[in-house]
């Protein structure tokens, strides 16, 4: 046992002396796995040190033993009362590498033969190569491209991410102080944009309709979906179908989507009043984008036709995250559906249900391609939006520094409702 | 690292080379690119087909010039942005209301030194000039010119026993009533609430919306043209049950034969044709019925050409020659021939508002319009202020069965006065 930890011993110092840096267990067991599988190769070039290995002529194979078992049994187990016969032993060349040596003396060791160790020979310690200092400088650059290599990699992705996100927010910052009186000709006016804002009873109108629409999307948009994930989350077939159903409204291209509802809503010839008017046997005609109390109800429903099946999705997601356990224990106890739903599911739903309704509320007020298709902020201005009204700011009124500041406002509101879900999630924990 | 500087290095020489070399050749060559914005769209085969020739004749003349045709429709939005990108067509057709606030924004070159010395200018009526000219300085070579007519069916006339058009505001009353009496799921008429075409209402009454640069649009006249319009509605019944009518649905309406008559430019039909297909031989273009007071009223309004301020002298210059060479009396004459030669139904918006084909027997009725015809106001806010009448007083009163029109008209001026100081 002794000599074992010694051979090993005396390998590994060989291994150190050769590196001449401290390694670790691991990194040397590393070394030597690397060593035998490479050892037909004259050099081995290693992550951390190069190891010089035999020629292939002069590196030794490592036989059996030409000793007969039996005649190993008996050296090994020698009768009672007789005197132990000396073991054969075996001296290791010097020339073998670490690992050969290992693997010799461990197959030497089990045939029961002592193995002497040749002591290696002390290697000249060689002085350290002066560095020059064009070499240093080499070594200083060398570090800091290793360092800054993530930065590199960075790049590319960066520079598009700050082209496309955070240059046109900058430039609508820096647009939103100034008045354009021809597009290559601009003025600075301080915040005037930002305070005829808050005069302007048109966008605050626009704003209302928003969140009115926001309203009506919360109201609908968050209990909906949750009865439908429920009622798909309890199918025992085909819940995948109906997925897929619902959620194919996501899918839909958002411009002939809008074309579509608006032949559907159509008040004179639309199949809602015609199917209206089949079940009723009357002559409807309801106005539903043409008449301003039902206008954005109407835009609610197209919203939510083509959102509730994301919403479904992330549901269905929660549900399947809750423990049964729960279910099932209150079950045990008697407890009715409404108790289970009240007591349990909703509780462990609601970080789900919050995200959802903070994420409606965000899409709902930046609703804009449904509401520029299908009404343009029509009849009477009862369905503009403030996204609708931003876009006709700029591109159609042409006061693009206005229309930059409101942008900013609405973004800054949008922030403000994001951080306000953040919040409320990490104090929920 | 250095081998990945070198390989990318290497991949972008390969990629660019291409480009590199088209660049150096049209340099070398002499050639200039004008990229256009008024190729008729793929499914209008036979206009297309039409273009494509002409390009081919102007290509004779000018061989170093290549244009890059382009099938778009103008949208204000996709106009201005790829003109503020710098990177915009060095010639556009536009709708001349759009040239004042475009001008304005500095996107327009001025073309008063090429326009003076043309010959062909004489040709083209001063009305349509006045839409492109702001304050002295021409902003846009009219193109193609349209009036705002009475659209008419004539098979539901037919039906309906009725031989001649409406001719009064009456008049026009009376053949809704006769058209939805005789076909109860026929109506007379449906009208889009758009100043665009109220304007030729108001004149019908005596009314001017814009005069000595003051816009007046709460006078006895414009109440006189709403009330017509909204008792259109409300009390004649000769609209379908619909509160407002946008523009696609008055089209969708007339081609499908639910409506009678529609107002609109006759530039439209063919669209309508392609889309709801629309019978272009079942059709009639008459001039819009006059007023109680016996006045004619109806409005000129086209598109014009416009050349990119930003595009080089060189290439304003081969613009002009394009647009010189499109609107010259000899192409517009060839293209007659070829609409003819092709069995296209030929409609006066399809050519140069020049009058050079006012003898060709498809303009005759054009001839009649053009005398009485006026022009929209022109100016930049008149866009918007379009817009917000719309909104604010004509959607009003096709919602709103009980409307005081004057309270109305009153409230409006007091937003333009805030809004627009007017």
């Amino acid at each position: 046992m002794h000599l074992w930890k010694g051979l090993v011993k005396n390998i590994m110092s060989d291994i150190f002396n050769r590196s001449s840096a401290e390694l670790s267990e691991r990194a040397i067991k590393g070394i030597i796995d690397d060593e035998i599988t490479n050892y037909k190769k004259e050099e081995v070039a290693l992550p951390i040190i190069k190891l010089k290995l035999p020629d292939k002529e002069s590196t030794v194979k490592i036989k059996k033993p030409a000793i007969k078992l039996s005649a190993l049994q008996e050296a090994v187990r020698p009768a009672a009362g007789t005197v132990t016969a000396p073991r054969p032993e075996i001296t290791l060349p010097d020339s073998l590498t670490a690992s050969q040596k290992l693997r010799k003396a461990f197959r030497y060791r089990r045939y029961g033969m002592t193995i002497r160790l040749v002591k290696p020979k002390e290697r000249e310690m060689k002085p350290l190569p002066e560095v020059k200092p064009e070499d240093l400088k080499k070594l200083k650059i060398f570090q800091l491209k290793k360092y800054f290599l993530g930065t590199w990699l960075l790049i590319p992705a960066l520079v598009i991410f700050i082209l496309f996100s955070w240059m046109p927010i900058l430039k609508t910052v820096f647009i939103s102080f100034t008045r354009f009186l021809s597009f290559n000709k601009s003025t600075f006016i301080g915040i005037q944009n930002f305070t005829q804002i808050f005069s302007d009873a048109k966008f605050w109108q626009a704003f209302g309709h928003s969140v009115e629409l926001a309203a009506v999307v919360i109201l609908i948009g968050t209990w909906l979906p949750l009865f439908i994930a429920l009622y798909v989350h309890e199918m025992r077939r085909n819940s995948s179908i109906i997925k897929i159903l619902y959620f194919i409204p996501f899918l839909t291209p958002a411009v002939p989507a809008a074309i579509l509802w608006k032949w559907l809503y159509s008040q004179s010839y639309g199949l809602i009043n015609s199917f209206l008017s089949l079940i009723t046997t009357l002559n409807v005609h309801i106005g539903w984008l043409t008449n301003p109390n039902l206008v954005i109800f109407s835009i609610a429903i197209v919203f939510l036709w083509k959102n509730i099946g994301w919403a479904m999705l992330i549901y269905i997601a929660g549900l399947q995250n809750m423990p049964k356990t729960l279910f099932e224990e209150a079950s045990l106890h008697g407890a009715s559906v409404w108790v289970k739903i009240k007591d349990i599911m909703l509780p462990s739903l609601s970080p789900v249900i919050l995200a959802v309704v903070f994420v409606q509320i965000i899409n709902s007020l930046q609703v804009f391609t449904e509401v520029y298709i299908m009404t343009d902020g029509g009849p009477v201005g009862s369905s503009e939006m403030v996204a609708t009204y931003i876009y006709k700011k700029a591109f159609l009124y042409m006061d693009i520094g206005y229309a930059c500041a409101m942008a900013l406002v609405f973004l800054f509101i949008l922030i403000s409702i994001t951080l306000a879900r953040m919040n409320l999630t990490a104090k929920r924990g | 690292m250095k081998k990945q500087i070198k390989l990318t290095f290497i991949l972008l020489i390969i990629l660019l080379t291409p480009f590199y070399k088209v660049a150096m050749a049209e340099e070398n060559d002499g050639t200039v690119e004008l990229v256009v914005w008024d190729m008729p769209p793929d499914a209008d085969k036979l206009q297309r087909q039409i273009w494509d020739e002409g390009i081919e004749k102007f290509n004779t003349i000018y061989p170093k010039v290549k244009i890059k045709g382009i099938s778009r429709e103008y949208k204000p939005q996709e106009f201005v942005s790829v003109m503020a990108s710098g990177k915009g067509p060095d010639i556009v057709h536009i709708p001349m209301t759009a040239i004042p606030v475009m001008a304005k924004y500095g996107f327009l070159a001025k073309l008063n030194d090429y326009t003076d010395k043309w010959i062909q200018k004489d040709y083209m009526p001063q009305i349509m000039w006045n839409a492109v000219n702001i304050d002295g300085s021409i902003y846009g070579i009219p193109y193609d010119s349209y009036f705002t007519t009475l659209i008419y069916r004539r098979d539901i006339f037919e039906k309906c026993g009725l031989t001649k058009p409406p001719e009064t505001w009456q008049e026009m009353i009376e053949y809704c009533n006769i058209i939805h009496k005789k076909m109860p799921d026929t109506y007379g008429i449906a009208i889009q609430p758009d100043l665009f075409y109220f304007i030729d209402f108001i004149w019908q009454a005596g009314g001017d919306v814009y005069k000595n640069g003051k816009f007046n649009l709460n006078t006895a006249e414009v109440i006189k043209a709403l009330k017509f319009w909204h008792d259109l509605k409300w009390v004649n019944n000769s609209m379908p049950p619909q509160n407002i009518f946008y523009d696609y649905d008055v089209e969708q309406l007339f081609s499908t034969g639910k409506i009678a008559m529609m107002l609109g430019v006759a530039n439209r039909l063919p669209f309508m044709n392609r889309r709801y297909g629309l019978d272009l031989t079942n059709i009639e273009i008459v001039p819009l019925p006059q007023g109680d007071t016996g006045i004619k009223g109806w409005h000129a309004g086209g598109d014009a050409f416009i050349i990119n301020a930003d595009s080089s002298p060189e290439k304003k210059r081969y613009a002009w020659e394009y647009i010189k060479f499109v609107l010259d009396a000899p192409y517009q004459l060839w293209k007659w021939v070829r609409m003819k030669e092709l069995k296209m139904i030929i409609f006066p918006g399809d050519f140069s508002c020049a009058t050079n084909l006012i003898n060709m027997p498809e303009f005759s009725k054009v001839k009649d319009l053009l005398a009485a015809a006026q022009s929209e106001p022109n100016t930049y806010k008149w866009l918007t202020i379009k817009e917000d009448f719309n909104k604010y007083v004509l959607e009003k009163i096709f919602i709103s069965e009980d409307v005081d029109y004057e309270q109305l008209l009153n409230a409006f001026m007091e937003r333009l006065g805030k809004e627009y100081n007017e």
